[in-house]
């Protein structure tokens, strides 16, 4: 009984996720498509049809808007972003599980506060702040702030993670004579791996897509990707063209990150680490 | 000993996210109270006046506002819900299906990381009645289009349709994640007792995933009630308010009305609502990992 | 755990690197929109640089999100010493503009005899301009030339209305014209607007006003709401089922198409109508004053104004003066500005060469301007929603009828509370 279900099921799965498959990536197709061709072609046909292809709106995003600088800062401020967020947030998640007190749960309740709240309440104390410190319109500046939004996302999602961690290794290894820090850095990381490389790319792809705060805290010397391409976005009406291009080229470092992390997320490292029940 | 030890070690851990939360985060949270009872509006200057509760009577006596919030409250649960599921059975799938090549799990994600903006933007044209491709297809079997953005009741759902495709594989990474961590040793326990996919599933993967699916859920209930871009850029919050969520409302007071005193006011609501709902959620995964810590 | 104090390291030196290096030199500093014309105006900046010796730092964000910058940039103390402000904000900033009467005397032709009043009107707060227009936009009336100087379409057209096909003088040939013209599914005789937004705001005042409606002068009772609601109706009839949603996007798109032979539309959107890149319909629009005995269009402008505390208030003053000078707007025209000086919009070499731009100029003179006050917005938002409620049929004619009627009491309200405008006189 048990071989004949699971002979069925192969095939059965493989087609939703087929048809899955289709439907996820129908719309970034109609976006990749549009990216390459003439507004006169859409005008004429619409997008769904052959002809019309150009680079010519790559070339007006690189060259007469000057994106490359653009994506160097989302670069750098997601990077940036994402390393402080996910070394935070793993200190925390692993602090808040082992801790046993009363403090946890404000910390807890804080930490859902900065989740909770639209960006929109946050920028504009946040530009004080940052103004403060001269720190508005930089990059660092904008590194802080996007961890202020993502480390507690970063925290949430590994909060799980750390818990499962057995206590067993985590003992063994202070009976082997680690301090608490080389537990962590030689034992528990490597078994959250999963949970850390996820946390990794949410922060990085929160900060990649970020638009409201580029605009609000910065904006003059330092200009991220996703603002220049929100320009075309008008209440005249969209250009297309450059927009599903730009679309298109942010896109990539993501897909690249994910691709590359993908192993790591397959990764099962608890499997021969504790022996028996 | 050993617990000693640990207290005093655990503050250096969480001393650098307590300094990222006090001034990035618990600051401009003071800041935005202050805001929501106070009389300035954004752009005057001056020291602001103690005005109490009148931004939140003024928020609580505007219909749109109910509107707004029963509208989020919906489309959060909704979305949330719908999005657990596939995510739930995709990972499920994945994790019994040994060999799928990489690409295709990495295509699958990919309406992740498309900027809100273009999502929204994309669905307005696939919804288009006459050149987008939902109305070939209806033209295919021979239906007139309709134009779903146009119809109160039929605008609210594509927003929902939108959300879902893009967000599954937000979840569905963390779940699948999850699925991965867990340890081994039961499952082949239970094989070798003899139960199947099904009882598996059902008895012993659920229950161990339970924190994960806890933190999933939270996540993306948080991240519903900040639906903005796409919502806007699809719909500008109509036909009428029919898709006006809370946090379109907070945006509209704030950048459009430019009463920041009621914009505050209702982000503090829009925070007490998610509160309330994550609480429940870390009830949830506390009483889990109370259960199944070991 | 100390190993991750390497991860401090790059944020530490971008900081550093991003330190106070201070350029001593002057610089002056313009928040403004993006569009077309910007990106040209960049190019001729270091011609305002060299004749003024300062350094002019143009910062041009897309247009809807200038006001939430300047907004945030004010609460904070103010960095830019020019903004540009979009026709519905202008009350809100008003106070932290420098007015124009006030402009160092250094900056000395004061005349702004060349600009359209509406225009100048728009850039008034309690009867002093806070700024000058460096942009205009007025709500007209557009048709298919081609179809209607084509003779078998005359000749059927007075067979059928008994009247000669021209261009709609009135709300009732409007209608006929549509009607004549709507041949789905390729052609059709109206583009409604009808997404929720400012602009059915727009789209509805200009309904309203060809039947009585004037902000701050005359409200029109629910039976007449009524009746321009069913007009309405009836040119909706004549457009595609799908233009029930309708934004700038889609009409535009479907007008660029070929597919539509009337709508009311903003001029800045000529000179892509105009571009064979982009338009389907190059050479056959035709630009007109907008049907009605009323004033019917509605204007609109950006201006740009100078931040009262700025330490360049002489650099800043020339740098509006320049912007909106003769010379610079005739050099932008050709690069899609839609300009508000109407020596140049009556210049007889432009209007050759833009045959829109003779017609913006009797549009705008015909044109009425939306009340600005503190409620515009929440007003007009109002009249929206009621507006695409009916449209989608979630309400009766009649509830819509007296909801609009209870919004345009309230807007009437804030146009005669016209102290926010003009001195009342």
């Amino acid at each position: 009984m048990t071989t004949l279900a699971q002979n069925k099921i192969p095939l059965f799965s493989k087609a939703i996720i087929a048809i899955l498959l289709a439907l996820q990536i129908a719309p970034v197709a109609i976006i990749i498509q549009t990216a390459f061709k003439t507004p006169r072609s859409l005008l004429e046909s619409g997008m769904f049809t052959w002809g019309g292809w150009t680079l010519a709106n790559f070339h007006r995003l690189f060259v007469e808007q000057s994106l490359a600088p653009d994506l160097l800062n989302s670069l750098l401020i997601a990077c940036g972003s994402m390393i402080l967020s996910v070394a935070c947030g793993a200190l925390m998640a692993f602090a808040l599980t082992r801790w046993q007190s009363n403090v946890k749960k404000h910390l807890l309740t804080t930490l859902l506060i900065a989740r909770l709240l639209p960006p929109v309440a946050l920028a504009l104390p946040l530009f004080l702040v940052l103004k403060e410190f001269m720190l508005h319109d930089t990059i660092s500046g904008l590194i802080l702030a996007h961890t202020a939004l993502n480390f507690p996302l970063a925290t949430w999602i590994l909060m799980p993670f750390m818990d499962a961690v057995p206590r067993v290794l985590e003992e063994a290894a202070s009976l082997d004579g680690a301090s608490r820090a080389q537990t962590f850095s030689h034992v528990v990381l490597p078994v959250t791996k999963p949970g850390i490389v996820v946390a990794a790319l949410f922060c990085f792809l929160m900060s990649w897509n970020d638009f409201l705060f580029s605009l609000i805290l910065a904006g003059s010397q330092v200009k991220t990707a996703p603002l220049t391409l929100n320009g075309y976005v008008t209440g005249f009406g969209t250009e297309w063209g450059p927009l599903c291009a730009g679309a298109c080229i942010l896109l990539l470092p993501v897909f690249a990150l994910s691709f590359k992390l993908h192993q790591h997320m397959i990764a099962s490292p608890t499997q021969g680490g504790v022996k028996g029940a | 000993m050993f617990f000693a030890r640990s207290q005093r070690s655990l503050i250096i851990f969480i001393l650098p996210g307590c300094a990222l939360l006090t001034l990035l985060i618990a600051w401009p949270v003071l800041q935005s109270a202050v805001a929501a009872l106070s009389l300035s509006s954004g752009t005057e200057e001056g020291v602001p006046q103690f005005a109490g509760l009148t931004h939140f009577r003024t928020l609580v006596t505007q219909s749109s506002f109910w509107s707004s919030l029963s509208l989020a409250t919906v489309f959060t649960l909704t979305t949330t819900a719908l999005e657990l599921v596939i995510a739930l059975t995709v990972a499920l799938l994945l994790y019994f299906q040994r060999k799928l090549p990489r690409i295709v799990e990495v295509l699958l994600i990919l309406p992740m990381f498309v900027l809100p903006v273009v999502s929204g933007l994309t669905f307005r044209y696939i919804y288009d009645p006459n050149d987008g491709p939902l109305s070939s297809l209806f033209n295919a079997f021979g239906y007139e289009p309709m134009s779903p953005l146009a119809d109160s009741f039929w605008a609210f759902w594509a927003i929902v349709l939108q959300d879902i495709w893009r967000m599954w594989p937000f979840l569905f990474l963390i779940i699948y994640a999850g699925l991965k961590a867990l340890p081994k040793s039961a499952h082949e326990a239970a094989k070798m007792d003899g139960a199947n996919t099904r009882e598996l599933i059902r008895y012993i993967i659920l229950p161990a995933l339970r924190p994960t699916l806890a933190v999933a859920m939270g996540l993306k209930v948080m991240e519903s009630l900040k639906v903005f871009a796409e919502v806007y850029v699809m719909t500008g919050g109509g036909p009428g308010d029919s898709t006006t969520l809370l946090s379109l409302f907070v945006v509209k007071q704030a950048f459009h009305f430019f009463q920041v005193g009621p914009a505050s006011a209702a982000s503090i609501l829009l925070l007490i609502l998610g509160m309330s709902l994550a609480w429940g959620i870390t009830r949830l995964q506390n009483r889990a990992s109370l259960a199944g810590g070991n | 755990m100390w190993r991750n104090w390497k991860i401090f390291i790059a944020p530490i030196a971008t900081l550093l690197s991003f330190g106070c290096i201070e350029k001593p030199e002057r610089v002056l500093r313009v928040l403004s929109f993006r569009d077309r014309q910007s990106a040209a105006l960049r190019i001729a900046l270091p011609q305002f640089e060299k004749q003024h010796s300062i350094r002019v730092q143009f910062d041009d964000i897309p247009a809807s999100t200038v006001a939430t910058k300047m907004m945030t940039d004010l609460a904070t103390g103010g960095t830019y010493d020019v903004y540009t402000v979009d026709e519905p904000f202008i009350p809100q900033f008003h106070t932290s503009l420098l007015g124009v009467e006030e402009w160092p005397l250094a900056v000395a032709d004061k005349n702004t005899g060349g600009f359209e009043s509406k225009a100048l009107e728009a850039a008034r707060v309690r009867g002093s301009l806070v700024g000058l227009p460096v942009n205009g936009n007025v709500y007209q009336y557009i048709f298919r030339k081609d179809l209607l100087n084509e003779p078998e379409e005359k000749m059927n057209f007075q067979k059928r209305f008994n009247r000669a096909l021209q261009p709609a003088r009135s709300f009732l040939e409007l209608r006929e014209i549509a009607q004549f013209f709507h041949r789905p599914p390729n052609l059709y005789g109206f583009a409604p607007f009808t997404k929720m937004s400012e602009g059915t705001t727009v789209e509805l005042l200009w309904l309203l006003a060809g039947f009585g409606y004037k902000p701050g002068s005359t409200n029109i009772d629910i039976a007449t709401i009524s009746e321009a609601l069913e007009f309405y109706e009836s040119l909706l009839k004549t457009a595609p089922k799908s233009a029930r949603a309708w934004h700038h996007t889609e009409r535009m798109s479907a007008y660029a198409k070929g597919r539509v032979a009337q709508m009311m539309t903003w001029n800045s959107f000529f000179f892509d109508l105009e571009d064979e890149h982009k338009s389907l319909v190059v050479g056959k629009t035709g630009y007109a004053l907008s049907p009605g005995t009323q004033s019917t269009g509605i204007a609109g402008t950006w201006i740009a104004g100078v931040r009262k505390n700025s330490l360049e208030v002489e650099a800043a003053a020339n740098f509006v003066r320049w912007w909106t000078s003769r010379e610079v707007n005739e050099a932008l025209i050709p690069k899609g500005l839609s300009t508000a000086r109407a020596d140049l919009l009556q210049q007889s070499q432009l209007t050759v060469q833009f045959p829109w731009l003779s017609s913006t100029h009797l549009n705008f003179e015909k044109a009425f301007l939306r009340p600005r006050h503190k409620q515009y917005r929440s007003t007009s938002d109002e009249l929206s929603k009621a507006f695409t409620r009916w449209i989608a049929g979630q309400e009766t004619l009649s509830e819509t009828a007296s909801e609009l009627h209870a919004a345009l009491g309230r807007m009437n309200e804030l146009a005669m509370d016209g102290s926010q405008r003009k001195e009342a006189h």
